[in-house]
């Protein structure tokens, strides 16, 4: 089972991703018989008395009795050669075959200008440290342009920034870097996580040598969750595409027990929302093709609150955000001595998977219809991520209500009690349910999170029917054993027909288009919807 | 028949005849048919993606063919020790249900099962008797009852292997394949032969022997099926006489 169950990947994260080219004089050996297999046996053993190959290991077949695969090591002038290896395989009475690569021409000197202490001082130099009993080993590095003299190391990377173990190749005359490459063996690895609200769910990570990351090799996309450790410059930073985070960002833990709920939840719930997206939708992550998905938590340090400005408190505390080409950041929260002044706690944001799934729906907003982030089409990006938010959780969480169930509030088990919108009744929390009290000032982009509150009240309505409050209108909803149906028909109206300047009528058109395209004209979802649009006065 | 039934049967059996003579003996080499259908089965627990997987396999093993030979000892007049080996073989079947953790969700279990066919089961036993005869001119009846150390050798259900794909949420199963485990465990026999004298030296005969024992085997990874060895044997062969 294990063979099936547990693919290894191997992965080189962060590193030099090819070495380079072969240099002339490469000779790649695959000889199993002729005149090739008799040229090749003779030279292994005229290289072999010439002292270039070196016979490093011979070893029986295990499962063919009396063969014998001898391993030959290439050298030159008594220096290994990296790569250079030849295989034979034979029996007592002849030889079978011969691989291998072979540097044919080597004309270096080898005669190092650095010693090996030379090349540990570098080693040192770059934060690396070398284990125990491992000393630079002077090479020929066979590159692209030729032969290169070369210290070659394996050292581990030291300090907080994770653990790696990089193989090194510095110059031995100029002491410059090579070459270079990740050594350490990652393969996909399922942990135990608890999330903010001390509920267990499964963590789909990365394993090495060092641990285990949060980057989930089970899903197709790049699903990757940073830890930014309360560093709001490096998380600034790469927002602005300054710097590029790297193995060393990822939230990371030592026994694969996950502790830190806001990595859990961000890292869990983003690959739940992609769960959702590809069994409801069939689609593809965020933009439809597998796309990274990064999230991103901790960008500052509740204990940090009172030195930052306004603005950063209501950014990396008191929010989440989709930033861009599938990042999410999701925000820390109030430390548990303050509050709103509604009198609610403000949790890890990622705490909810209504929220992470808003976050996500952005992406998808923005890979298909970008709906403008201003006025009427700003709020139905809005409440295209709500509806995908209400979604996701009824998909993944039983109804009800209270922590981890699903219902009509959004952010609920963030900001708690009572989350920060509702979908089955917006005036609750100060939104407006219906076309003739939206609002019409410029904040909030001219109310792109308060006039969402109208069409987030006719996907409810058309879902689970009910009466709008200003119009008096009722609507016989599809039920909410059929949401899926309500479900297909806004999201294919949102992502695939509205274009990026859409209003409130032009969602309206476009969702009874849809309905009557999947269900037909004059089905129960078309005119649940219909009515639902109507009864929140949009015409 | 139970095995009180066999008791009383026995025991009115053997005092039908005058006993044998000490000194004498005889030896007996027999085809045996081993009546008793073997049932068995198992759940092994696994931990796969940081839960617990369940496996459940029952086990069918037919009726089947067999040998026996054996000596015997007679210490004083109708009394004596004996001493069989006995050989049996059956053919089966398994089947399983299991449950295999899904890899992203907690208590979100994929279930499989599967079967195979052509299992086999053998079993060796040495038995150790206490022998009472009675026996005519032509005939003699003897009960024996004594200690039987059993070794069975089962396919059982190796891990049952699968392939899956993301969403994961159902996993298609390979061809169950079984793997050879074996074991050996101190049980009881009894019984009773009816032998009919063609010579001095020579007979033929036929016997019943009843045996038992629950043997435990391993079960990979970490599981344990338990087999009713034994059940009620019936033999027939030649005699030699001494
Ligand atoms: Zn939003």
């Amino acid at each position: 089972m294990q063979k099936t169950l547990w693919i290894a990947i191997a992965l080189a994260l962060g590193a030099s991703s090819a070495q380079a080219a072969d240099p002339p004089g490469t000779r790649r050996v695959a000889a199993g018989s002729g005149a090739a297999l008799s040229d090749w046996d003779f030279r292994v053993g005229r290289l072999e008395a010439q002292g270039e190959l070196r016979l490093r290991q011979s070893r029986a077949d295990e499962l063919m009795p009396g063969r014998v695969h001898e391993r030959f090591a290439q050298l030159h002038r008594g220096v290994p050669v990296w790569g250079g290896e030849l295989v034979r395989q034979r029996t007592e009475a002849e030889t079978i075959s011969v691989f291998g690569t072979f540097y044919e021409g080597i004309e270096l000197d080898v005669a190092p200008k650095l010693g090996a202490r030379d090349a540990e001082a570098a080693i040192a130099a770059r934060g690396l440290v070398l284990p125990v009993g491992e000393a630079p080993v002077l090479t020929v590095l066979p590159r692209e342009s030729g032969y290169a003299l070369a210290w070659r190391a394996e050292a581990h990377t030291t300090g907080d920034g994770g653990f790696d173990i990089r193989m090194l190749f510095l110059d031995a005359i100029s002491g410059e870097t090579l070459f270079e490459y990740s050594n350490l063996q990652w393969q996909s690895a399922v942990g135990n996580g608890t999330g903010v609200l001390s509920d267990p769910k499964k963590m789909s990570v990365l394993s090495g040598s060092g641990g285990f990351l949060a980057d989930d090799q089970l899903r197709p996309p790049r699903l990757r969750t940073f830890d930014m450790r309360g560093n709001l410059g490096r998380t600034l930073q790469f927002l602005n595409g300054q710097v590029a985070l790297g193995q060393s960002d990822l939230a990371a833990d030592a026994d694969n027990v996950w502790t830190d709920g806001a990595v859990v939840d961000a890292h869990a719930y983003a690959g739940y929302t992609y769960d959702y997206l590809y069994k409801r939708f069939g689609r593809r992550g965020l933009d439809d093709q597998n796309g990274r998905i990064l999230s991103l938590v901790h960008p500052v340090n509740r204990s940090d609150i009172f030195g930052y400005s306004d603005s950063v408190i209501s950014t990396f505390y008191l929010n989440a955000f989709y930033c861009c080409d599938g990042i999410m950041v999701y925000g820390e929260g109030l430390p548990s001595n303050l509050q709103l002044t509604t009198g609610q706690r403000v949790n890890y944001w990622s705490a909810a998977l209504d929220v992470v799934a808003h976050e996500l729906a952005h992406g998808v907003t923005d890979f298909t219809s970008a709906l403008i982030y201003f006025g009427e089409p700003g709020a139905l990006n809005e409440s295209f991520s709500d509806i995908i938010a209400a979604g996701a959780e009824f998909f993944h969480q039983e109804a009800g209500s209270g922590l981890l169930r699903a219902d009509w509030l959004l952010a609920e088990d963030a900001i708690t009690p009572g989350g920060i919108r509702s979908m089955a009744n917006p005036a609750a929390y100060g939104d407006p349910d219906h076309y003739s009290v939206r609002f019409t000032g410029s904040e909030d982009n001219g109310g792109v999170h308060i006039n969402s509150g109208i069409p987030n009240h006719a996907f409810y309505l058309a879902i689970e029917g009910g009466r709008n409050r200003v119009s008096g209108l009722s609507v016989t909803g599809v039920g909410l054993a059929n949401r899926e149906q309500v479900e297909k028909v806004f999201f294919r109206a949102f992502t695939a027909m509205l274009p990026p300047s859409a209003d409130f009528a032009a969602a309206r058109a476009a969702t009874l288009q849809s309905a009557r395209d999947l269900y037909g004209a004059g089905s129960n979802v078309e005119r649940a919807i219909r009515d639902a649009w109507t009864a929140v006065g949009v015409q | 028949m139970t095995r009180a039934h066999l008791g009383v049967a026995l025991a009115v059996a053997i005092f039908v005849a005058a006993p044998a003579r000490a000194g004498e003996g005889r030896a007996w080499a027999s085809g045996v048919f081993n009546t008793a259908k073997v049932e068995a089965s198992e759940s092994r627990a696994f931990r796969e993606f940081a839960e617990d997987g369940s496996v459940d396999v029952d086990y069918a093993f037919d009726a089947g063919p067999g040998g026996e030979i054996g000596i015997e000892y007679r210490l004083k007049s109708g009394i004596g020790l004996q001493l069989a080996a006995a050989f049996g073989s059956r053919d089966g079947s398994l089947r399983y249900t299991a449950a295999f953790p899904h890899p992203l969700y907690l208590n979100r279990h994929r279930s499989a099962s599967g079967e195979q066919d052509g299992v086999s089961l053998t079993e060796t036993a040495i038995h150790l008797d206490l022998v009472y005869g009675k026996r005519g001119p032509k005939w003699e009846v003897v009960g024996f009852a004594g200690a039987t150390l059993f070794n069975v050798e089962a396919d059982v259900l190796d891990r049952p292997q699968y392939t899956h794909a993301y969403p994961y949420d159902s996993v298609s199963v390979l061809p169950a394949t079984a793997v050879s485990r074996s074991a050996s465990k101190v049980g009881f026999n009894a019984g009773l032969s009816v032998d009919y004298r063609v010579g001095a030296k020579f007979g033929i005969g036929v016997q019943g022997r009843f045996s038992g024992a629950t043997v435990e085997l391993d079960t990979p990874p970490e599981g344990t099926l338990e087999i009713d060895a034994g059940g009620f044997a019936l033999g027939a062969g030649v005699r030699l006489y001494f």
